[in-house]
Order: C-alpha cells, then structure tokens, then sequence
C-alpha cells in the first residue's frame, strides 16, 4: 500500500451564507486533517506504546502495517486495538534495532514496545500510530514470554512431544507438503526430492505461511492432511524475518501439530531461534531442503540396510556353504580312511584272535605234551620200578624156584632113590630071581586070579629065565578066597 | 539313493556311520554296506552344497544387477 496523498483544501467554504459568519464546514478530508493536526499538536513528541502485533502485513512499497492489541488479562479479548504503520523509511532503523539484539523480531502475537508519533490517516479517519522505533529487548522478552507461556500450556498437557512420538517410518515416500506453492521453500524442497531419483509421492496444500492468518491456514491445512494417507507432513517456509515466525510460536499451530497422527517435519528457515512448532513436531530442519534432504536420508538408509542386508546375507550363505563343503570333505577323508582302517581293525582284531587261538592251542598242545610226558614219566619210573621190583621178585622167586626145585628134586632124589629101592625091591626080576613067576594072558593081562582066565585059555608064563606058554586044563577056586 | 533325505539328516547319518566304523564291534558283513551309503550320502550332500552355491550365486548376481540398474536410474 503506498502512503497516501492528498492536497489540504484552502479553506473555500462553499456553506456560507451572505452577511452571516458562515459556520465552518469541512469536508471529509479537511477534517479528517484538522483531527490530525489535532493529535499531531497535543502529542507533538513520540510516545512509546506495548502491545501484541496482530494482522502484521507489508506491502509492495516496503511499508509494513500491523495492527497493536490489548488483550484482557490471559484471554484473547480483545480490549483495545491500534493500527500502526511502519514507512520503508523508518523500517531499516527499526529493523537495525531488532538486528542488534538476537531473537528479536517484530512479529504476528509478538507483544512488543514501539515508539511513535500519534497521528490520523485522513483518507481512512483512523487514527494511527508512525512507527518510528522498537525496544527490541522487550520484544525479545515477550517472545519469550509468549513462547513460554504456549509451551508451558502444551507441556502441562502432555502434547509437547506428542508428534516426536510419532514414528516415522523406514520409507517415507507420501508426503504432505504445507508451503506456499511455487515459493522458494516450495521448490528447494521438491529439488531436493527430485534430485535423490525415488519415488515420491507429495501432496501439496498450499497455503501462505506468513501473515495474519497463517496460523489459522496451517491449522487447516495439517487438519487436511491428516485426512489423507500420507506418511509425513512437512512443514516449510522460505527464508525471511523472524517476525515471520509469529505463526509458528502460535498455540494454535503447535496444538495442530501435537494432534498430527503422523511425524510433522517443520523447516520455517530461521539460523538462530527454534519456533514453539519446531519444539512440538517430531523434526525440526533449518531449511526446506534439509528437510528433504531428512527425508532422503531415511529412504537412503532404509536402501542401504537392504544392500548391507543383501552383503550379509550373501556372505552368510557363502561362507555356510563353504563350512558345509568342508564338513563333507571332512567325512568323505573320514570315510576314505575309515572304510580301510575298519577292515585293516577288524583284520588286526582277527590275527590277534589268531594268535590267541595259536597261543592257546600251543599252551594247550604244550600242556598236553607236559602231561604225556609227565605220564611217560610216570609210567616209566613205574616201569622201572615194576620191573625192578619184578626182577627182584623174580630173582627172589627165581632163588625161591631154585630152592625149592632143588629141594624138591633133592626130595626127588630121596624120593628116587627110595622108589628105586623100592622099585629095586619090587622089581619082578627080582621076584621072579627068587623063584616066582608073572603069568599073562594072551592079550597080556597079568593073571592075578582065576576068574579072569578060563579053562582052555592060553597063558603065557614069565620066569627069571625063560618064559613058556600053557593052556588051562582045569581051574581050582581056592576055599579061602 | 533316496533323493527324500535332507542335508541335515543326510550329515546326520553320515556322522552315524563314521562313529560306527571307528568301533571295534563293527559287523564286517555291514561294513561295505555302511561305506557305500556313506559314499552315497557324501555325494548327496556334495550336491546340495553345489546347487546351493550355485542358487546363493544366482541370487546375489540378480540383487547386485538390480542394484546396479537402481544406481544408473538415479539422477
């Protein structure tokens, strides 16, 4: 808006009446500057005036008008309003003030301590203030006091790190996307989507993030997104003044975040402060880029742990299969062997037993032998000891033989020599010699009765001399027989 | 052979008949019998280890090409 112009009237008074002192009739501009001129006289000095900045707005020209509220108490009533202009003029003072103290901005709900002239803008009637000049020390104090407050409020009810808790997941290729389209944040942000070649897929709202109303455009907009199946909400801004940021200390956005189902990413572009929303949402990036470039970087990571995944797996499996190559080649040598030493044992374990049986058969044979022998041995000495004894038997009986056949024969002899004498005495010769005879009979039975010869038998008669033959003529029994 | 077997009870009874072989109350009469299953055990497992390696090399060339085909896609 440029400052307006307008040429002061002479004083032609088109209301007076002939031969009366017409009464003064003004127009609309000429008492709109006579108030003016007014005010200008009553407060010719510049007077310091605090409040908050409400509908912060610039225009083309570089002038910059906002609107300096008295709320009641810690409401947001409104008890009494201002409206201020800040000329190009007068802003590069004013905006080197708030550059020598850090933090300090002028700003949407900045409660802030100005200084001014008291004056009317004629082309409207409204009176204003010219802003001319800032406490910027009070006005870092009440952003703080302001930021403060808002996140005592959301602290108390649990909702500061309520969207940090939000997990953000592996691949956060759905984006909702809350910029001014087409703005600077806008296409430093997709760039850097775009430069990183995934597939993304960004859901834009476009809304403008500074002015009187951003507050309540973001509120809307993330209430839109969180409508929609996306995976995170960005929330970016392109570079400017920190008293841009009035939007993003508000309660009403950070509440908006706190509620958002998914992670909020804020990049609001300023260096030094953090924004009540840069507290409450899940990330807080400088800049629209790094944001994207947060983004990115999860997809990147997510990437890469399945190629360290796919390395390891790889890997695993290699060196399984070289361990199970050498397990094999571990029992076939075992078997290789085994097979052999197996039949070179059972062989050993069979000549062992060989030469068990060898042994036991030799003790056996060698005891056998013993025993036989011992036998021998036995049955010789016995032999010995048999015959010996048997020779002396013999010898004894052979004596005992000796003896008693000498005895015996000298009995014998005895014997003999008495039957000789005897058969000496009984010799028939010799009987005969004395005078008797043998009479035989044919058949040469000796007669030695009557009843064994008949009359008319032939006998033969044997004398000491001679013998003769004679025939029975008759037999006479002797009575004493 | 029996194809039925697995790896695992293939190496399972391979390391059954090398404990039996280095018994002493090894039976003679099974002791060819036993060496030839193992042999036919080993030749079974050597075969799963090739088509493994070769099924594992397989693999890792396809998700390397497909690495490298996401690689040159990117900007």
């Amino acid at each position: 808006m440029d400052q307006p112009t307008f040429a002061f009237d002479d004083g032609s008074n088109s209301g007076a009446i002939d031969g009366a002192k017409p009464e003064p009739t003004y127009s609309v501009v000429e008492l709109n500057s006579l108030v003016r001129d007014t005010l200008r006289r009553a407060h010719p000095e510049e007077v310091w005036v605090r409040g908050e900045v409400q509908n912060l707005s610039r225009s083309a020209a570089g002038h910059t008008y906002f609107s300096l509220v008295e709320k009641a108490g810690r409401g947001d009533r409104v008890q009494g309003r201002l409206d201020v202009a800040l000329f190009r003029d007068d802003r590069r003072a004013v905006t080197q003030a708030l550059g020598a103290v850090p933090g300090a901005e002028l700003g949407n709900d900045v409660e802030v301590r100005i200084r001014g002239r008291v004056t009317l803008y004629p082309p409207t009637g409204r009176y204003q203030l010219v802003m001319a000049d800032i406490d910027p020390v009070f006005t870092v104090g009440g952003i703080a006091a302001n930021r403060h407050r808002v996140l005592q409020a959301l602290a108390a009810e649990g909702l500061l790190g309520a969207n940090g808790e939000r997990e953000l997941v592996a691949v956060p290729l759905r984006v909702g996307l809350i910029t001014s389209a087409g703005s600077a944040a806008y296409h430093d942000f997709v760039h850097e989507l775009d430069r990183s070649g995934y597939a993304w897929q960004v859901v834009v709202v476009d809304v403008r993030v500074q002015g009187a109303a951003a507050a309540r455009r973001i509120k809307w907009a993330l209430g839109e997104l969180s409508q929609l199946d996306v995976d995170a909400v960005v929330l970016v801004r392109g570079g400017g003044s920190r008293a841009d940021l009035g939007a993003f200390d508000t309660e009403l956005v950070a509440r908006a975040i706190a509620a958002m189902p998914v992670p909020v990413i804020t990049g609001v572009g300023h260096e030094i402060d953090r924004s009540v929303a840069d507290e409450v949402a899940h990330t807080s990036c400088k800049t629209p880029t790094a944001c994207a470039q947060r983004l990115v970087t999860s997809v990147a990571e997510f990437l890469g742990g399945l190629d360290d995944a796919s390395m390891r797996v790889a890997a695993r499996a290699r060196q399984r299969i070289a361990m199970a190559t050498h397990e094999v080649d571990h029992a076939a040598t075992r078997i290789e062997q085994g097979g052999p030493e197996a039949v070179a044992r059972q062989r050993s374990l069979l000549e062992r037993a060989h030469g068990r049986i060898d042994d036991l058969a030799r003790r056996r044979a060698g005891d056998a032998a013993g025993r036989l022998d011992a036998c021998a041995r036995r049955v010789g000495d016995l032999g010995r000891r048999a015959t010996l004894g048997g020779a002396q038997s013999l010898d004894a009986r052979e004596r005992a033989l000796v003896t008693a056949a000498n005895h015996h024969l000298s009995r014998g002899a005895l014997r003999l020599d008495a039957h000789e004498t005897v058969l000496r005495a009984l010799d028939p010769r010799r009987v005969l010699e004395r005078g008797y005879s043998i009479t035989r009979t044919a058949d040469g039975r000796v007669v030695k009765g009557v009843a064994a010869v008949g009359v008319g038998a032939i006998l033969e008669t044997e004398l000491a001399a001679g013998r003769f033959t004679s025939r029975i003529e008759a037999i006479t029994e002797d009575p004493g027989e | 052979m029996s194809d039925e077997i697995g790896y695992a009870d293939a190496m399972r009874e391979l390391g059954d008949i090398l404990d039996e072989l280095e018994r002493d109350d090894l039976d003679v009469d099974v002791l060819a019998v036993r060496v030839q299953r193992a042999s036919e055990l080993i030749q079974l497992c050597r075969g799963r280890i090739a088509r493994a390696q070769a099924d594992v090399d397989r693999i890792v060339t396809d998700l390397e090409s497909a690495s490298a085909g996401e690689g040159e896609g990117s900007p």
